[in-house]
């Protein structure tokens, strides 16, 4: 760690930094940006499976070739179901969630000036935003991007021959390097945060005295540190299978009527490597949003948080059961039945530390001084999802019952409502609460309301319907050729309608952070704790400064959810103020 | 921007917030090399497909050079701020060069017996397997290199210190990681 007073230039304030606060904002924008790529490429595959038939001139304008006619042609959708993938579950889901807010809040709620090492966290931005470069790159290579869908899986992805699936020549090499380089940002990252939270507690700060958001990041870092090597052999056995023609996932493959050179390799290997983070990398997602959730909730619920221990607890057991249950996604792969029941077991015991949280939530609120802050309903938004979507994912553990809706559109529902939207939601949850923070100005509420409304009833109205669609197959182009199917054209349309107004609620809310940032009511030092929340990051003054606090760093005396305790005449109680004569202490 | 400042004393760490990096990092490399293991006991397990490799001689000798470098390092390490120190770490250097010519020999030695790399993943794996040790290793060299370079004698011996016992944990670390593979590919996988 550098003390030294140094010069800061336009470059190493805003571009080059090793502040915490402004990396987080980097991640945040940067998150936005592939938001809007990744949700247009949802409305695209939406316009295609709502409208089949139709041509949409407009496309053709867009898109050129890949639309040719006005239709989204059917190489052009697999890259688009491909990359809108990756791109949600990796660059803004966890990159753009994590990195947001890990960078924000680690430093500022343990009251440390930085991270352990402000130079690495840099380069995690840095190295973030190559990999970001070449996957945006891979979208205008002449074969198209990657199509072989998100997990990767050989042995369609591990050759490169464009004959067979257009986006399996640059396009997936592509894919493949930005992944490196991902995972190498994400582990600098991981590492960085661990480090801070173990070693840069300012004094008082004990673990037990740590707000759920940083319990939450830790665990998340600890998930993203130990499941994030396993990827990268999976990926780097791949990218040799295509380049050297390899055979560590590839056998007896039959091309045009010839037999092919691979000799000995095993497609389901790849599975294995990749579902053992790809488990874990769901949670690598929800763990920073069951964080920011639970204090969000409390901050507005004006109560303390119900169970705080048993929070962690169930962080902790959700960290060590998430390693345990990748198989669940590999029920097809004609695995030993009782191999699959043993998957099934740790599936099915995942769901009470995840029910635990549940009901620690709920008792949050129960009886709470609701203020409906859009962060509040954004909260309550997120509970009401992450029940919804966990319940199917109890009749998906069970193999008996998910070896028929495996790759239908039951699962597409399951985790789009308890993965993409709800995590999502914890997202917004966290912009709209820690706006005043980030910013020094306030969010406009009333477009946050409209945001939130918008948002929920598009979502129910895309992916609840999605749940009676099981025995339709998912990532197909185009369902008109089966006679079956035509049952749901109408739901089609319908679900293509609401992916559009919900498309449009996002413009809304990016329109609202750049309108708020610039515009927006300002920040004072009497208005800087907007919420009357207990934690360190409120404490800052109102003008930033590199360190966070000027002179000392503050003490901290209690734990941070101390709200309505009647010790004080104010319903709050600031982790910095002193424990009162006959008041207990919290951990 | 104001200036930082920190008036609080520096805190005391039990363990250098550096070293404590390199501690959660192994973790991470301890992750890598053991899905490539499960990967390789899994391929093992495919009877009908699996081909035994003889591995040879040249990574037992590698092996060999690799704990000698290990202790090289720490000799270094312990005579810092000694001329006995540029002795120690010139050994070190060498020795570390003699591994990777050895490595290489040894998948001269793998091609020629019959196990090119490109064939059944048998024989790939324990090409892929070393070759992600060796850059690891190669990583390991520069610094190596880099930190012998920058040390000058008896000034700040103390802040030196730290960053060659970072490095020296590395090393250990990454022979150790080595000294597995070798046992696992020759007495477990290939026997
Ligand atoms: C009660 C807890 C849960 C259970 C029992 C469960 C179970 C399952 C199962 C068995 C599958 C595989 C379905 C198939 O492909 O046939 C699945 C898919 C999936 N789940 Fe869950 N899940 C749970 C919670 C979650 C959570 C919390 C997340 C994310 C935050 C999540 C994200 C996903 C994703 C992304 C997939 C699909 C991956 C793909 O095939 O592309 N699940 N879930
Ligand atoms: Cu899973």
């Amino acid at each position: 760690m550098d003390h030294a007073h140094h010069e800061e230039t336009f470059l190493t304030k805003y571009i080059f930094s090793q502040d915490h606060k402004m990396i987080a904002r980097q991640f945040l924008f940067t998150g936005i940006f592939w938001s809007i790529v990744g949700a247009l490429m949802s409305v695209l595959m939406r316009i295609q499976l709502g409208w089949p038939t139709e041509t949409f001139p407009f496309l053709e304008t867009l898109l050129g070739k890949w639309a040719e006619g006005g239709r989204i042609s059917s190489e052009f959708y697999y890259s688009l179901v491909t990359m809108h993938g990756t791109i949600l579950v990796f660059f803004v889901l966890t990159a753009g969630l994590s990195g947001t807010f890990a960078n924000l809040l680690i430093p500022y709620q343990i009251g440390a000036r930085d991270m352990a090492s402000p130079f690495m966290n840099m380069l995690s931005y840095w190295f973030f935003f190559l990999a970001g470069l070449i996957m945006l790159t891979s979208l205008f290579v002449q074969t198209g991007a990657a199509s072989g869908g998100w997990t990767m899986y050989p042995p369609i992805n591990g050759m490169r021959n464009t004959a067979v699936n257009l986006g399996s020549g640059l396009g997936t090499d592509l894919w493949i390097t930005s992944m490196t380089f991902f995972i190498v940002s994400s582990l600098l990252g991981g590492l960085n945060y661990i480090a801070t939270i173990i070693n840069l507690r300012t004094k008082g700060m004990t673990m037990w005295r740590m707000p759920l958001p940083v319990w939450a990041l830790l665990f998340t870092a600890i998930l993203g540190v130990l499941a994030f090597p396993p990827l990268l052999s999976a990926a780097l056995l791949l990218e040799s299978d295509r380049l050297f023609d390899t055979s560590f996932f590839l056998s007896d493959i039959v091309l045009g009527g010839k037999l092919q050179d691979y000799k000995g390799g095993s497609p389901i290997l790849f599975q294995h490597l990749f579902w053992f983070l790809g488990h874990p990398e769901v949670y690598i997602i929800i763990l920073p949003a069951f964080g920011i959730v639970s204090e969000v909730l409390s901050v507005n619920s004006r109560k303390p948080v119900f169970g705080y221990r048993a929070m962690v607890y169930a962080l902790g057991a959700i960290v060590l059961l998430g390693f345990l249950v990748w198989a669940h996604h590999m029920y097809v792969t004609g695995m030993n039945p009782f191999v699959g029941s043993i998957f099934v077991l740790f599936t099915l015991l995942i769901a009470v530390p995840s029910a635990v949280k549940v009901f620690n939530w709920l008792t949050t609120i129960w009886k709470g001084n609701l203020r409906l802050t859009p962060a509040m309903m954004f909260s309550l938004g997120f509970v009401s999802l992450f029940i919804s979507g966990g319940l199917t994912g109890l009749f998906l553990g069970n193999s008996a019952l998910d070896i028929p809706l495996h790759d239908t559109y039951f699962v597409v529902a399951h985790f789009h409502i308890v993965m993409g939207v709800a995590a999502f939601f914890a997202m917004f949850a966290g912009v709209y609460h820690w706006f005043p923070k980030m910013f020094n100005r306030h969010i406009n509420d009333t477009l946050g309301y409209v945001h939130f409304y918008m948002t929920i009833i598009s979502a129910y109205a895309i992916f609840l319907p999605m749940h009676f669609m099981l025995s339709v197959p998912r990532r197909y182009y185009m369902y008109s050729n089966f006679q079956t199917f035509n049952l749901f054209d109408d739901l089609s349309k319908f679900i293509s309608v609401f992916a559009i107004i919900s498309f449009a609620a996002q413009i809304l809310f990016v329109v609202n952070i750049v309108y708020s940032a610039l515009k927006g009511r300002e920040v004072t030092e009497e208005t800087k704790n907007p919420w009357n929340s207990n934690t360190l990051e409120w404490t800052t003054p109102v003008e930033q400064i590199h360190g966070n606090w000027p002179g000392d760093l503050p003490e901290v005396h209690r734990w941070p959810y101390d709200y309505s305790t009647g010790f004080d005449d104010k319903d709050w109680i600031p982790q910095t103020t002193p424990l009162r004569e006959g008041e207990e202490s919290h951990g | 921007m104001s200036e930082l400042t920190y008036t609080n004393k520096p805190k005391e760490f039990k363990i250098h917030p550096k070293m404590f990096v390199l501690y959660l990092s192994m973790a991470s490399m301890v992750m890598l090399f053991s899905a490539f293991s499960s990967a390789l006991i899994v391929k093992r397990g495919d009877t009908k497909h699996w081909i035994n490799v003889h591995i040879p001689i040249e990574f037992l000798l590698s092996t060999i050079v690799i704990i000698f470098s290990s202790l090289t390092i720490y000799l270094a390490y312990k005579n810092i701020g000694t001329k006995k120190f540029r002795v120690f770490s010139l050994i070190t250097i060498v020795l570390a060069c003699l591994f990777v010519f050895l490595q290489v020999k040894g998948w001269n030695a793998l091609s020629a017996n019959g196990t090119p790399y490109v064939g059944n993943p048998s024989g790939t794996f324990v090409y892929f397997i070393s070759g992600i040790h060796g850059v690891h290793y190669v990583f390991g060299i520069f610094f190596l290199i880099l930190l012998d370079r920058l040390y000058s004698g008896r000034e700040k011996v103390l802040e030196y210190s730290v960053y060659y016992n970072i490095l020296q944990q590395f090393w250990h670390f990454i022979g150790l990681i080595w000294v597995y593979l070798y046992l696992f590919f020759k007495f477990i996988i290939y026997n």
